[in-house]
């Protein structure tokens, strides 16, 4: 390998070497700039021949569009259809025509009106539906205030009443109480009286009191040896109860 | 390859400047005369022979003369070189389809100088055997390892000449240094083989 690298380095330098020295001979150099000279005028010369031949292919190419356009223009011309009579075509086709689209028209016009008429209704519906529920709340707000309103005069008057009925009750019941209490009242000063009336009659039947007092000894020791069946031969005593309250 | 690339000096500007003018004024006289010598040598290097190295000469500065034409040329030393390589390159690989094996159409009347008489015939057949080495190669391979190793372009000059990436050049490149050492090799062994029979 050290070898062959040697070897092409070798013939490289060799090969630079040789050219190294060398220099382009005078008849070269003449005939190169000769011939870059002929190609020089060659290629200045094809360049104006190109110029016409390319001038003058633009005016063919001219003239042949325009035969070319004109020869289309009278083909044209010659081949076109007759002109057509505009109203008798209008009269040939317009019966079939009417038959044709007549049917449908009704047809359309009668659906357009349906839609139409769809269209109104709901709108009638919806702004009567409108109107009679906003009466309907009106007619129900004013018969509530009005309720209200006589709700509140019986109440009034059924509490005015009331008021009356217990202002009567009381009046009565107060009545009552008076005359009760002026009742009572008079019990008491009658009773005072009779009471101050014992009283006297007390303090007087009391100057006997020893007298009456033996007595009832008298009496009790009579009723303490009396036996019950000795009762109905034991004649009657005149036994004096003396009352409670004795009469004014 | 020193005409390619930058313009390093003041002097080589104002030239290139020059010629550029003189390019676009189509005064190709000048430029023959400028680019004339570089050329010759990139053709008669690779072909060794006169007839073909100035049909070569010629054909290059046609073909720039029409790419000139045709499109703007930045770099018209570096167009000449590929084209006189190119070329060279393809009269190169007709020779070696025509007379593979002949010997004839070498031109020997150019040896090194000052060397003896067998350093001559080794340099000459050494350098022969390349040529022909050159013309057993593929065409982008070939015209790459002459642009790099005959012309010393680098590789983003001979990237942009022969309109190629980088990576391809350096691929090219070691393809054909392979390829040229095999073929090196080979010949070497069979000469070895033909004097030690002879």
């Amino acid at each position: 390998m050290r070898q062959d690298r040697d070897i092409l380095g070798e013939a490289v330098a060799r090969l630079k070497q040789e050219g190294s020295s060398q220099q382009a001979p005078k008849t070269v150099l003449d005939e190169t700039v000769r011939r870059l000279a002929d190609v020089k005028s060659d290629d200045v010369g094809r360049r104006q021949a190109r110029r016409v031949v390319i001038r003058r292919t633009w005016i063919r190419f001219a003239v042949a569009a325009a035969a070319l356009i004109a020869l289309g223009c009278v083909i044209g011309r010659l081949s076109r259809p007759a002109p057509l009579n505009l109203q008798e075509l209008h009269q040939a086709l317009a019966p079939s025509v009417a038959a044709s689209i007549e049917p449908a028209i009704r047809a359309r016009i009668v659906e357009d009106l349906q839609h139409r008429y769809q269209l109104a209704l709901a709108a009638t519906y919806v702004k009567v539906k409108e109107e009679l529920t906003e009466q309907y709340l009106d007619e129900l707000n004013r018969f509530a205030v009005q309720f209200l309103a006589a709700s509140n005069a019986t109440t009034n008057r059924l509490l005015t009443q009331l008021v009356e009925s217990i202002d009567t009750a009381q009046a009565e019941e107060l009545g009552r109480v008076a005359k009760a209490i002026y009742q009572i009242e008079q019990n008491r000063i009658q009773d005072r009286a009779q009471l101050a009336a014992g009283l006297q009659t007390l303090a007087s039947r009391t100057r006997n009191a020893e007298t009456e007092l033996s007595r009832t000894q008298q009496l009790v020791q009579l009723l303490a040896d009396v036996h019950p069946e000795d009762a109905d031969t034991q004649p009657d005593l005149p036994i004096e109860i003396p009352s409670e309250r004795s009469d004014p | 390859m020193a005409e390619s690339g930058i313009p390093r000096t003041r002097h080589e500007f104002k030239r290139r400047k020059k010629v550029r003018t003189l390019l676009e004024a189509h005064d190709w006289q000048v430029v023959v005369e400028e680019y004339g010598p570089l050329v010759w040598q990139t053709a008669y290097r690779l072909l060794a022979n006169h007839a073909d190295a100035a049909d070569c000469f010629q054909e290059t500065f046609l073909a720039a003369l029409e790419l000139a034409r045709r499109q703007h040329v930045r770099n018209l030393p570096g167009l000449l070189v590929r084209l006189a390589t190119t070329r060279a390159i393809d009269r190169l690989r007709q020779r070696a389809r025509r007379d593979r094996h002949e010997m004839g159409a070498y031109d020997c009347e150019r040896r090194a100088d000052g060397a003896g008489p067998v350093d001559r015939i080794e340099a000459g057949d050494l350098a022969w055997r390349l040529r022909e080495a050159i013309g057993q190669l593929p065409s982008q391979e070939a015209k790459v390892f002459c642009l790099r190793y005959l012309n010393e372009m680098s590789y983003r000059q001979i990237a942009r000449e022969l309109r190629i990436r980088v990576n391809a050049v350096g691929v090219s490149l070691h393809r054909a240094k392979a390829r040229l050492r095999e073929i090196l090799a080979a010949t070497d062994v069979k000469n070895e083989v033909s004097h030690e029979t002879g």
